[in-house]
């Protein structure tokens, strides 16, 4: 009885030199600041690319913005120069399809011979919602093309380069994935699937580039405010209020914000990025076996994983049952 | 699990991308066994003859009960022919999506066109079959409950190191299974996703293992790879078909996937209640030992790659 105070203050102590390691190690930065970094961006003409190409901007990174459409691509330089007041020439374009794996080779080779490439940011991706069995094959061959082999093929191309270099100058690999690489997507056929190969492609590199100091990023935002997603609401009504019944809480957040965790997040080399409280809850479970790389993030989620496992059983049961007793979104053949 | 999905097999139709070898010949041998009318699908034509006549010849069954269809699933419009024409020779009570294919290499050099073919052939090469099977089995499965089986691999749920592709496109393979358990729930289409260990056949050999040193310390070092004491595909087959009939989604073949199960389950909890207590009390000491085991595979990573250098 009388030694449990210590055996308190014991564990406390550990704890608190637990904590006090892990701020220390966060403090440590991989990349501490992207002043005349390079940072290539693919899908860097809208949505959460251009938040992140704009932000790498403002820190005095130059960059190199690949995406399909010429114009768009135009535009966004012309948005990020004039709002920073920039040099023209601190900004590249390359208008590339990324699922055309020779164009990104070339595009990849010719912007290191630029600058070489510190950071590689993937953000290129498209979502078509529908059925599995209303969109047409070649929809989602496209899909998985974009979404998929459209992260592989730059990185791939990017790699060798990087490694040559990386050794003294901490490089980055950035995937821009989503919460819906954890959690299923009602009613986008095979976005989620492509996002759960881009987490099982992170954690794979993660392994694999760990003695050349590449540090790899996946950042899983939720619902952000993108065309992408405009688009795709658009279309797609009764797929949203279908959606909204079963994720009972879906919040929606700004590319700027997502831009801002995701760069944190790779200037420190976390591995898994979330951009929300409900992102942080879903990680909990849907991590996998990867553990995180601070301890602290471990005893957290450690001490949350049997709640939130208690929680998804019992929401387990209520999306069942509202899948059984909603009324189908028509489909359409698109 | 209250009340199994699918009593059993005999009568019913039961389709097998990549049927012609390795764990797909394994199930059709088990299906065929239990009086099940069989398509085999695969890319080679001796392969299907030479399947056929082995599992006609080894059950002393009617070599009528089983079709087989030369198609190559990352071609779309060769292989929802194939599961039309299948269709209409008997109504599918079960696809098995099975066809996949490996090449080792580590991502950076690997080519990108065996990049292409894998995530085609793995990924795209279940989402066509399924595309063309789903609205066929939605007319009858309210009253002829059916099953879509999705062939991944422990892969799916941890990074294979040393395959490149191989472990995302499966990773892909569980997002699909979760999506499509839940959008099918109202059909009375169950959807089962097998997730094998290093099972004994030729892509293991052949394709993962081949000639590299580094990948085969790596597997047995991290992955508790053990060329003695592989899985068959039988087993395999075996624990696959009980999982068709009682309806679980997710199918572990040996105590190794089992153990992966609390931490990579993910958010859709398991059907059993027993499987789901036990994962719960499990998943915080498993914490702890996929902490360890990652300690473990660092040091390991940066040995063998000093080794090299």
């Amino acid at each position: 009885m009388e030694c449990w105070p210590w055996r308190v203050v014991v564990v406390l102590g550990v704890l608190a030199g637990i904590c006090w390691a892990d701020a220390r190690r966060r403090r440590f930065k991989h990349i501490a600041s992207l002043r005349g970094k390079h940072v290539v961006i693919t899908g860097g003409s809208s949505g959460i690319g251009l938040s992140i190409a704009q932000q790498c901007a403002a820190e005095g990174a130059y960059l190199t913005l690949i995406a399909r459409t010429l114009p768009k691509l135009e535009d966004a330089r012309r948005h990020i120069i004039a709002s920073l007041n920039l040099p023209t020439d601190s900004i590249r374009l390359k208008s590339v399809d990324v699922g055309n794996a020779e164009a990104v080779a070339v595009a990849i080779r010719d912007s290191f011979e630029w600058r070489p490439i510190d950071v590689l940011v993937c953000s290129a991706g498209i979502l078509q919602p529908n059925f599995v069995e209303d969109m047409k094959p070649s929809r989602l061959e496209e899909v998985t093309r974009t979404n998929i082999l459209g992260v592989m093929f730059p990185i791939q191309s990017t790699i060798p380069l990087m490694k040559t270099r990386s050794a003294h100058h901490p490089s980055s690999i950035v995937i821009v994935g989503s919460l819906s690489a954890c959690v299923f997507l009602y009613g986008t056929n095979i976005y989620s699937p492509t996002k759960c190969a881009l987490k099982g492609l992170a954690e794979l590199l993660k392994f694999e580039l760990l003695p050349y100091k590449i540090g790899v990023t996946l950042s899983c935002p939720s619902f952000t405010q993108t065309p992408m997603l405009a688009e795709a609401f658009d279309e797609a009504e009764e797929f949203v209020a279908m959606g909204e019944k079963i994720y009972l809480v879906a919040i929606k957040e700004l590319p700027d914000d997502v831009a801002r965790f995701t760069i944190e997040g790779f200037k420190r080399n976390e591995f898994f990025v979330s951009t929300t409280y409900q992102g942080v809850l879903v990680r909990t479970l849907g991590r996998g076996f990867v553990p995180p790389d601070s301890f602290l993030t471990l005893l957290v989620e450690v001490l949350l994983i049997v709640p939130l496992r208690i929680l998804t059983f019992m929401w387990g049961i209520y999306a069942k049952h509202v899948l059984l007793t909603n009324e189908v979104p028509i489909k359409r053949k698109v | 699990m209250s009340r199994p999905h699918l009593a059993g097999l005999k009568g019913k139709h039961v389709v097998i991308t990549g049927g012609s070898s390795g764990i797909g010949l394994a199930i059709a041998q088990r299906c065929a066994a239990e009086g099940a009318f069989l398509t085999l699908i695969s890319r080679s034509s001796s392969k299907l003859a030479a399947a056929r006549h082995h599992i006609a010849s080894s059950l002393s069954c009617n070599p009528d009960r089983i079709q087989t269809k030369i198609a190559d699933t990352s071609n779309a419009t060769t292989i929802i022919s194939a599961i039309e024409e299948s269709f209409e020779w008997k109504p599918i009570d079960v696809l098995i999506c099975n066809a996949g294919l490996a090449m080792a290499g580590m991502m950076g050099d690997v080519k990108e066109k065996d990049l292409d073919l894998v995530t085609k052939t793995n990924f795209l090469g279940c989402v066509y079959p399924i595309h063309a099977a789903i609205p066929l089995m939605k007319q009858r499965s309210l009253q002829n409950p059916s099953s879509i089986v999705i062939m991944s691999s422990l892969a799916g749920l941890v990074p294979l190191y040393g395959i490149n592709v191989y472990s995302p496109t499966k990773y892909a393979l569980k997002g699909l299974a979760e999506l499509l358990l839940l959008e099918l729930l109202p059909w009375n289409i169950r959807v089962n996703l097998v997730c094998p260990s290093f099972t004994k056949t030729n892509l293991l050999e052949e394709e993962y293992f081949g000639g590299n040193e580094i990948i085969r310390t790596i597997g047995r070092k991290l992955y508790s790879y053990n060329h003695k004491a592989l899985e068959s595909s039988d087993d395999v087959a075996m624990k696959t078909i009980e999982g068709v009939k009682t309806g679980e989604f997710l199918i572990f073949t040996n105590a190794q996937g089992a153990s992966l199960g609390p931490l990579t389950r993910g958010l859709i909890p398991s059907e059993s209640v027993g499987t789901f207590i036990i994962e719960l009390l499990l998943m915080v000491p498993y914490r702890f030992v996929s902490l360890l085991w990652f300690l473990n595979a660092k040091k390991l990573v940066h040995k063998m790659n000093s080794k090299t250098m």
